[in-house]
Parts: C-alpha cells; sequence; structure tokens
C-alpha cells in the first residue's frame, strides 16, 4: 500500500488538511484479480481514506459496489459478443438470400462426390464441340449455303454503279 | 464580486461541491492576468508574490506515478510544506462566468487534476493540493473521502477497462471514474453560493 496525501486548503504559508489514501501497490495484484477478489476479501483491497480526524473515516460504498460492477462488466462483455455473433450472421444470411435471389440456387455441388451423372463445366463444353462436328460431318453432303445475304454485302462493300461511277 | 480573506487563507471568491469535490474559484481578468512575465503570476494569480516554485522548468511536463496510475501535469509547484499540482492546458478554453460557472462545469477536468495530483503525492510522498487553471478562473480542489476512495479503488478496473498493459493516465481514471462518481447518492453537489 502507497500512502496519499492530499491538501484540502491552501494557505498563505503553505497546504493544510491533507487527506490521506491508500493506494494499493502495482505488483500487489492484477487488474482482473483484483476486480474479482475485491469482492471476498473487500478488507484487505479496499482503500482506505480518511480526513485528518480518524472519526471522519470514507464509507465502504466502492466497495460494497465493486461485486456489481465486477459482475456487470462481465454480463456486458457476453452481451457484446452475443451482438457482434448475431450481426455476423445476420450478414451471412443476407449475402446467400443475395446470391439466391441474383442467381438462383447453386449448380455446382461441392460438397458432392463427381460420380459422373453430373458432368463437370469443361467435359460439358467438349461435348458440345463434338456435337457441333458430327453435325458438319453429315451436312457436307447437302447443298452449300447460299451467298452472304445481299444486305450484309451491301453495307460492307460499295455497289456496283458507284464503284463504276468512281472509275 | 469581493473577496474574503480571513487569518492566512487565500482569497477565493466562491465556493460549491461538485460531485463531492469542494470546489474554491478565484476569478480574474484574463486580458491582465495573461500578460504577466513571470509563471507564478499568470498561471496561479493568487499565489502572486509568494514563495512557491516550479519543481521543474516551465516547458518540461515531468511524468508521476503511484501503483499503475500515470499523469503529467502542466507543472508542479514546491509550496511551503508540500505540492501544488496545477493543470491549465484541459478544459475547452471557455469563459466562466461567477454567477453561473457550476452549471457549466466539467467534472472530468475536475477529477482529471485530483488523479493527476494523487499521482504526484505518491510519488513525492508530499501532501499535494490539486488546482486547475481556466480562461478566467483559477480552482483548487478539495474532494472528499469518497471521492478519493474511489479513485484510488478503481486504478485496477479502469485500466483493465482502457486495455492498458501497464498505465492507466489521469484522464482515463477520471472517465472511468466519473458516472461511477454520479451513481454514488451520497456525494452531494450544492447550487448555493458560499464564499470563503
Amino acid at each position: 500500500m502507497i500512502p496519499v496525501q492530499l491538501a484540502s486548503e491552501i494557505t498563505g504559508n503553505g497546504v493544510i488538511g491533507n487527506r490521506w489514501v491508500l493506494i494499493e501497490s502495482p505488483g500487489a495484484e492484477g487488474p482482473e484479480a483484483a476486480a474479482t477478489s475485491t469482492a471476498t476479501t473487500a478488507p484487505a483491497t479496499a482503500t482506505l481514506a480518511m480526513a485528518e480526524s480518524p472519526s471522519a473515516g470514507a464509507g465502504h460504498g466502492s466497495a460494497a459496489q465493486a461485486p456489481s460492477a465486477a459482475l456487470a462488466s462481465q454480463r456486458g462483455m457476453a452481451l457484446l459478443n452475443g451482438l457482434k455473433a448475431l450481426v455476423m450472421a445476420l450478414g451471412l444470411g443476407a449475402a446467400m438470400w443475395t446470391a439466391n435471389a441474383d442467381m438462383g440456387a447453386p449448380t455446382v455441388r461441392w460438397w458432392a462426390p463427381s460420380d459422373g451423372a453430373e458432368p463437370a463445366a469443361v467435359p460439358r463444353a467438349v461435348d458440345a464441340g463434338a456435337s457441333l462436328a458430327t453435325s458438319v460431318v453429315t451436312n457436307e453432303g447437302a447443298t452449300p449455303a447460299a451467298n452472304p445475304a445481299p444486305q450484309a454485302m451491301g453495307r460492307t462493300a460499295p455497289a456496283p454503279a458507284f464503284a463504276e461511277r468512281a472509275r | 464580486m469581493s473577496a474574503h480573506t480571513h487569518g492566512s487563507a487565500l482569497p477565493w471568491h466562491d465556493e460549491a461541491n461538485v460531485l463531492g469535490v469542494r470546489v474554491r474559484a478565484y476569478f480574474f481578468n484574463p486580458a491582465d492576468i495573461d500578460a504577466r512575465a513571470d509563471f507564478l503570476g499568470r498561471q496561479v494569480p493568487i499565489l502572486r508574490h509568494r514563495a512557491a516554485r516550479l519543481v521543474s522548468p516551465e516547458d518540461q511536463r515531468d511524468t508521476y506515478t503511484v501503483s499503475a496510475l500515470l499523469a503529467q501535469p502542466d507543472a508542479v509547484l514546491a509550496y511551503g510544506n508540500g505540492l501544488l499540482c496545477l493543470n491549465y492546458k484541459g478544459g475547452d478554453g471557455r469563459l466562466h462566468e461567477p454567477a453561473t460557472w457550476r452549471r457549466h462545469w466539467r467534472c472530468d477536468v475536475m477529477l482529471l487534476c485530483i488523479a493527476s495530483a494523487m499521482a504526484v503525492a505518491g510519488q513525492r510522498q508530499q501532501p499535494t493540493a490539486a488546482l486547475w487553471r481556466g480562461a478566467n478562473v483559477l480552482c483548487q480542489f478539495d474532494p472528499s473521502p469518497a471521492v478519493l476512495e474511489c479513485l484510488a479503488d478503481e486504478i485496477g478496473r479502469a485500466r483493465a477497462y482502457w486495455n492498458e498493459p501497464q498505465w492507466v493516465s489521469a484522464a482515463q481514471l477520471a472517465k472511468f471514474c466519473e458516472p461511477r462518481l454520479r451513481a454514488m447518492s451520497s456525494l452531494e453537489t450544492s447550487t448555493d453560493a458560499s464564499p470563503a
């Protein structure tokens, strides 16, 4: 315990009316331990504050308030953690709902083993290319495709009359 | 505004109980006081021409610690058999009217000054008075035993609250303790003027 004197009045010559208070030494107890042990060992950890007259000692209001304050602090921390978890869960739920509304249900079941029944994206593209090749082969004997559409030619090449005029 | 002096008491202009602390106020004209060259006459005008001297140079703020409480008062003066712990850089710089200063009183600044004085008194092991110099007022604080007990008891919890590994500053302790002191119904706050 470290004694501390605070002067209650300043006179023309110095200070008078000292009030004493005892402050716990730094290495005696940690703050968490102090917060919890004050309830059980209040006389050992409570600070004694008194005026110059011993009869004017302080009440023990703060020592009595210590356990309730520590309990309230623990409850506050638990409530804060709960609120944090709730906010995170709400955010995650909102993100998943938005994704489902915009893009639909998930098509790739990453959690299910790939047994061949649900082909992946790359094999599906290969299959599409193969079917395109077979269709080209089967169309070999058919009549060739007609000339490009005249509208398209007209847009990209000058008209013959205009070309002759230019010569 | 008449100053009352009896015996060797200083001529305070007003007194009031604020949150369990007896506050003595000395009002002055800042235009006159701020123009003074000497530190004591400028910052502690009520003690002008008295034998108070700075413990450290004027532009140097020493650090004082007791237990886990750390404070850097703006000035510490040796005065007679004790010390004066002075803060003058805190507050909002507003002018205080002698008739209405209690309504605009900042308790966090008052508790900061008391906590700083506790750190100074604990390290120097000398009786220390807490002073605050505002824009146009000098105040001396006389905390009740309940206030002292609260400040001393809450050092550990304030350090845990502010998540400080080693020290809690006087300002942090003051902010931590102010709502607790307000919740203590035994602490009185007077509104009547009672000049010294």
